[in-house]
Order: C-alpha cells, then structure tokens, then sequence
C-alpha cells in the first residue's frame, strides 16, 4: 500500500521538468509591456479617408488624417507637453530677448533629412521664409502675422523677429501643424515634398498608392539611437465603418481610428482589443449666423440652445463614447459648466414668447449619416418648442461656401482644433476676425479675446479663455454637438500607444509585444 | 474598315457629348473646388486666391475649351485637390477596378449559362422555381448587404478571405485573388440573375423553333441540343446585358470599392465629384466612356461572330 502510493509520486526529473515549464509558461505569459520595446515587425492602421498632401503650400491644409504621416516623417523644432512647456525635438533651446520680440533656437547638430540634406539652419530659414512669402499663399500665414522674419544666426542658430512680444510664439512652432515640420529644403525646391515627405523624423517615406496604402519604413540613420521599433508602417484609408472595424476583428489592421460608438463600445468588451482615447478641443457645433434676423436677436439663439439637448444628441448619436461639453477647450484650460444652457423646455419657450413673432429655420448639415442625424434631432427637439427647421444636406464644400458668404441660418461646423484655441478664437469669434462667419459681434467677447491675446501670466490667461467660454454660452454663439474625442482600437500586441493631444497614431512610440512579426503589408 | 470607322465617329460624338454634360453638370452645382480644397479656417481672400490658382475664374466654355485642347495633347490635367495627374491617377486605379470587372462577370457567366440553360430546358419545373425564387430574392437585396454578409461568414468567422483591401498582381495572384473575391461574388450575385434570366427567356423561345424539334426527333442528347444548336442563336440578348454590365461595372461598383477599400476608379470619382475636382470626374468620366463605346464595339463584334448575317451586311440586307 505505502510502496504503491509511493509508485504514483512523481519522480524528481518530471518535477524539475514541470518547474521548468512553470517558468517558461510565466515568462511567455508575462505581461508584453513588461518585457519593454521589441524591434522589427510591421504595423497597418486603418484611416477614416486618404491623405491630402504633406506640403503646406500644395496641400493647402491638413487633412484629418494627415498629421498621422507628417508627425513620423517630418519632426518638429520642439514638442510640447502637457503644461505647454517646449520639449527638445530638433532644436535644444530656445531663448528670448528681455523685450520678448527676438526668439534665439540653437539647433542640433548631426541630424540629416532622409534624402542626406543635412539638417541646419538654412533648412530652418528656408521652410519659414517660404511660409512668410505673400507670393507662396501660404493659407496659414495670416496665424504667422507677428512673425516679422526668421533669419540664420549661424550654422545651427536661428532667430525668430517678432512685431511685438506674442505669448502663442512657443505653441505655434511645438504644435503638430504644417508650419512646425521642417520638411527637406532639396524636396520642396524638387517640387516632391507634397507627395512623397522628406523630414528627419523615424519614418522614411517608400510608397503612396492614392485611397490603398502609403507605407512608410524604418529610418536606419535616425538620430534618436534605438528608435523607431517598427520595420514598416502602412496606412490604409477604409472610409466604410465597418469595413475598418472588420479589418481590425479579421487581424488586417492592427489598429484603426474611429467614432462609431458601437464599434467602441464592442471593442472594450473584446480582450483582444484595446481602445485607446483622448479628448481635444474644438468642438462640433451648430454655427448660428447671428447677423441675420432672426438669429440676431439674442432671444431667440438663447432660446434654441435651451430647447437643444447635447447630451441626448451624445447618448443616441455617439452611444456616450464622446464627452458632453461646455466650453470649446478640450479640458485645457478646464473652466467648469461656464453657465452653459441646458435643455430646458419651458424656459425656451418663454424666451420664444418674449421674442414674440414665428420662428422658422434653416438648417444646412453636411450629407453625411453624421450630419442628418443631427440635423433629425435638432428638428425634433426645436419643434417641441415650437420652431420649424427645414433640413438643406450638402457636400461638405458647399457647406463652407455657405458659411463663408453668410448664406446660411444655422450650419453645422466643426471648430478646428488646437494646443491654444486662443489665437482661433480671437479670429473667429472676435468682431473683426478673419474667419468670424457667424456675424457675431460682442464687446465682452472682445475684450476676453484680447485679454487672452496680450496677458503673459497664465493665470489671467485662463481666466479671460473661460470668459470667453461663458460669453459663448450667455451670448448662444453656436450649439455644442459633443466635444472631440479620438479613439484607436488596436490590437492588444500593439504597444507603446497613448493618448495625444491630437487624434494621431503615434507610430514611433509603437512596438508590437511577441516578438517582431513578419511584414503584414501583403496581407 | 467602314465599321471601324464609324465606330471612332461614335466614339468621338459620344465622348464630347458625355464630357460636355458632365462639365456641364459640375459647373450648375452650387459651390466650387476652392471650398472644398481651401478647408474650413480660409478667408474670403484665401479662396479668391484659390479661384485663381486653380483658374476657375475663367467662363466655363473656355476651361471646358482649354480641357479638351489638353486631351487632345494627350494631357488629362492635375486634380485640383491633390494636384496629382489625373492620367497617373486613373492608372494607379484602373488595375483593382479592371479585375473587379473581369472576375465578377466570370463568377457571373460560370453561375448564369448553366442555371440559365437547365431553366430552359424544364421551365416551371421545381429547379426552375427555385433558381428564380433565389434570383428575385437577391436581386431584391441591396447588394451592400449581401457583401456585410459574406464578410461576416467568410471572413470574419472562417477567415478564408481578407475582410477588406486590394492586394496587386505584383503581390502575387494568390493574394491578388483572395483579396477580390468577396467583391467580386457581392456583384456576382446580383449580375447573374439579370444575364440569366435574358438567358432563359431567349432560350426558351429558340427552344419551340423547328430545327430543335428536328434535332430532337433526331434523338440527339439535351445537352448536344442545347449546347451545340440552341445556345449560340439565343446569346444576342445576353451578349448585350453582358456589354451594359461590363460597362456599367467600371464606374459604378462605387459602393463595393467603398465597402472593400478597393483603390477602383469609382472611388476616385466618388470623391472628384464630393470635391467637385472636374478635372478628376472629366478624366473618370472620358475612362468610362470610352470604355463603354469600346465594350459596344467589342459586343457588335461578336454579334458578326454568333450570325454570320451580320458581318455580312445586317439581317435587312442578308
């Protein structure tokens, strides 16, 4: 009995065996992230929509999706960080003069564009020079205007002159935008930058086949040792859904960016996804033309914005996967509900009944799923108070020409979107603005405006921004449609991706846990 | 030689024909191309300059003018929102597009003729009903939803096939293959039914002629009947379904190459025409056109060859 129980012990060689394969089960099975960055391997992304170009100049502006490719080929002077502060990219400091109107930027040696062109001052000078130039239409520079010029110090200095001490300086050369890249001067004098992008960055550009792939490789030369860990990156726009939600499931694309609240909502619920959000300013708005009766009157867009309701537009339209806002920050500057209007029924038909005539809208929404159903519930919810909107679905370029020329009553809108909104806001929203489409005039916004503008104590810089928060929602300048924010679903190999201020696969930050796999981009 | 001729004559009519409309149409649409290219922060001034980069200041008649003095030079012009070629666009998109046509109406062909012929041979039997029950049924079925379907089964839960995306010839057939062949079935299965069913009524009415019941009293086998004496004088009408749908596939298979991310050239139209790029939709435009004229061409040529009648000079005449 002792002998037989004894006979069924294991021996001590199958024990060791089984600790072995203990050990080797928890070092495979340990979590990818601890064992950090693996090199090699390929990633595919899906894309909402193709690229426009990579060339300020040619390509006019930047498409959605294009910071994607430009943040990996190109590198900016400086990043910035979450408090604003500049981070050394291309260039190690950055000084101003006691008067604030001359910017010193020593730049890093060493450092070459992909085609060999060495990485100096020149190429610095030359790419702001060429946005500067009234003759090159740069449709950004009116942004540059406190610019007076960028001139070359030395080999690896540059100095910025500005007009007059300007607090944005240090955002607009650290933002993710066309003029902080500095693109190789011999492929924009070669006329090839907007299709074929020539920087310094850890990607080099190999192939754009317009609406099926642009492919990007690893930079051997890179000058951050290391990096990037990715052999080869493919993007590929899949403007369908749930064509770009079928290519993650089926393991085509490692990752996708998307807004579709149930693919989202799918996605948390799978353990071999992972969903990967941020929020942003600049929101999506109902833009109301305020220089027009009766949208002039006060009452009356007070009144619409009482009878909207965001948040039932965020729950039906997004499925909750995008915050209800009250200011068009992103969450920086944070400035709380800012006397935001809401949806209150009795209180808007009061104000219609002060304003006391019929009120009859017109309502121009893009002709996208998106826009119609907005433009479904607005009909609804305003017709409960007792405003008749009539829906006009456009192209999207008709939409902006109606808005530019003020041909509209209320027109759906996206804001854009920036580290600062301050400086956009003072252009479209201030009563001489350059891109103020709305007709919307107010001395309290004004003086916000430049409050924000002209304050160098951050402070009162956040301060006079959230008064123009609130302004917006005393005034009713436009209706909040939800606050951006970006999702990536990605893979739960994929590594390295975080949350960044803009909807951007950072895909040299990305690394693929396993082990490198095999190139995908025949998949 | 007076044929071919008169086909250059018809295809040179319906080009400037085509083109002009199309130019036509562009230009009535409310807006331009230097909204949808300039973006939503541009000024008023930003998009007067745009105008006149993109030389849309000029009178209509005169860029349609300066267009067609461009083709005739062999140049198709730049997209006004990429400023890509529109010929190196059109090229980079033709391949996907070409074998989505090919392989579709192949799937097309292989389930129609037979389903067609063995209809004809039993009409109203149980094989019959069954086929045009299914026919009708898919026909009634928008065909973005059977492709959702095969997706969802084939390649989603089975994994046979990619869920989306083209893989070029120079990535090798296989690949090129897999990656086509959810689209091209998602087309397949609605262009059958129509080819089948002209295929069977045809059929059937070749079936009641004289020679057939000779053959039959012959005792000749059903398929020698069908296939060597009743098949080629029913094919007229087949053929002509058969050219429409080639030529209606080149542009048209927009919601397919949307669904699949195909890079087809009904995608590079699709969006010439959001962007209001005439300079793309002309060039898509002139494509299918000429491509409709030649697959016509191809079509009367193979009339000749089904009746010798008509390489001799028409039925009238013969």
């Amino acid at each position: 009995m002792y002998a037989r129980n004894d006979s069924r012990k294991p021996p001590v060689w199958a024990k060791g065996l089984c600790l072995l394969a203990l050990v080797a089960i928890l070092v495979q099975g340990a979590p990818a992230s601890a064992s950090g960055p693996v090199q090699g391997g390929s990633l595919t992304v899906g894309i909402e929509e193709d690229f426009v170009g990579f060339d300020p100049i040619k390509a006019r502006f930047l498409g959605a999706m294009d910071r994607n490719v430009l943040l990996a080929v190109e590198e900016r002077l400086f990043d910035l960080d979450e408090k604003g502060n500049l981070v050394p990219e291309l260039a190690l400091s950055a000084s101003t003069s006691p008067d604030g109107k001359v910017w010193t930027i020593l730049l890093r040696e060493g450092v070459a564009f992909h085609d060999g062109t060495p990485f100096n001052a020149d190429a610095v000078v030359a790419h702001w020079q060429r946005l500067l130039d009234p003759k090159n239409r740069y449709l950004g520079r009116s942004a540059l205007e406190p610019i007076e010029s960028v001139t070359r110090a030395d080999d690896h200095t540059v100095r910025f002159t500005l007009k007059r001490p300007w607090i944005h300086f240090k955002i607009q050369i650290g933002s993710a935008g066309f003029a902080s890249v500095i693109p190789s001067p011999k492929a924009v004098q070669e006329d090839t930058q907007n299709r074929a992008p020539v920087g310094t960055g850890p990607f080099v550009f190999k192939e754009w086949v317009r609406n099926d792939r642009l492919v990007l490789a690893r930079n051997p030369n890179y000058w951050r040792k290391g990096r990037p860990y990715l052999d080869t990156v493919v993007f590929r726009p899949m403007p369908d859904m749930q064509a770009r939600f079928s290519a993650l499931q089926a393991g085509q694309a490692d990752a996708i960016v998307t807004d579709r609240g149930t693919h989202i909502l799918q996605a948390r619920e799978d353990r071999t996804l992972k969903v990967y959000s941020g929020d942003y300013a600049g929101p999506y708005a109902f833009l109301f033309n305020s220089s027009k009766p009766p949208l002039n009157d006060p009452r009356v867009r007070r009144a619409l914005a009482h009878a909207w309701n965001q948040e039932f537009l965020v729950k039906a339209d997004f499925r909750g996967t995008i915050p209800v806002v009250t200011d068009p920050y992103g969450g920086s500057p944070a400035c709380g509900d800012s006397g935001y209007r809401k949806h209150d029924l009795a209180k808007a038909k009061e104000l219609l009944a002060e304003y006391g005539q019929p009120v009859a809208l017109e309502l121009a929404h893009t002709n996208t799923p998106r826009g119609k159903e907005a433009g479904e519930i607005a009909q609804r919810l305003f017709k409960e108070a007792g405003v008749t909107l009539t829906l006009t679905p456009l192209a999207p370029g008709e939409v902006f020409r109606k808005v530019m020329n003020g041909e509209y009553q209320i027109s759906s809108w996206r804001f854009s979107d920036y580290p600062d909104m301050g400086p956009y806001l003072h252009e479209s929203l201030g009563s001489k603005g350059r891109v103020n489409f709305s007709g919307y005039a107010s001395p309290a916004m004004d003086e916000h405006l430049l409050a924000q503008a002209t304050s160098n104590d951050a402070e009162a810089r956040k301060k006079a921004l959230c008064g123009v928060a609130r302004t917006i929602n005393e005034d009713a300048v436009f209706l909040y449609l939800g606050g951006r924010r970006f999702h990536i679903l990605a893979r739960t190999d994929v590594q390295g991706l975080s949350a960044t201020p803009h909807p951007v696969v950072r895909v040299g930050d990305v690394w693929l846990a396993g082990g490198a796999r095999m190139l995908q981009n025949a998949r | 030689m007076r044929f071919v001729g008169g086909k250059f004559l018809h295809l040179i009519v319906v080009i400037l024909a085509v083109t002009a409309l199309t130019f036509a149409i562009l230009d009535l649409l409310p807006g331009s191309a230097a909204y949808a290219v300039a973006g939503a922060n541009a000024s008023a001034h930003d998009i007067a300059a745009i105008q006149e980069d993109l030389g849309l200041g000029d009178p209509a008649l005169v860029r349609y003018g300066k267009w067609l003095a461009g083709v005739l030079r062999g140049d198709l012009g730049v997209s006004l929102v990429s400023g890509q070629p529109v010929a190196q666009a059109i090229a980079s998109h033709l391949p996907a597009t070409v074998e989505l046509v090919v392989l579709a109406q192949l799937f097309t062909l292989l389930v129609a003729v037979p389903v067609g012929l063995l209809s004809a041979w039993r009409v109203d039997s149980r094989f019959d009903r069954f086929c045009s029950t299914l026919g009708f049924g898919l026909t009634s079925i928008p065909g973005f939803a059977l492709a959702m379907v095969l997706v969802y089964f084939l390649a989603l839960k089975l994994k046979w096939f990619p869920a989306v995306g083209y893989a070029p010839l120079s990535a090798g057939i296989w690949p090129n293959l897999k990656s086509l062949f959810l689209p091209a079935v998602s087309l397949a299965l609605v262009e059958w039914v129509i080819l089948m069913r002209v295929l069977r009524s045809e059929l059937i009415a070749t079936l009641q002629e004289d020679f057939i019941l000779q053959a039959r009293a012959k005792g000749l086998p059903a398929w020698n009947i069908l296939l060597q004496h009743a098949l080629r004088p029913s094919l007229f009408g087949s053929l002509t379904v058969f050219g429409l749908q080639v030529g209606n596939l080149i542009g048209g298979a927009v919601i397919v190459e949307q669904l699949f991310a195909l890079p087809g050239v009904g995608r590079l139209l699709l969006a010439g025409i959001f962007a209001q790029d005439f300079a793309m939709v002309q060039g898509c435009v002139l494509l299918i056109a000429v491509a409709y004229v030649a697959i016509n061409f191809l079509v009367d040529v193979g009339y000749g060859l089904l009746d010798p009648r008509v390489r001799r000079g028409g039925f009238a005449r013969g």
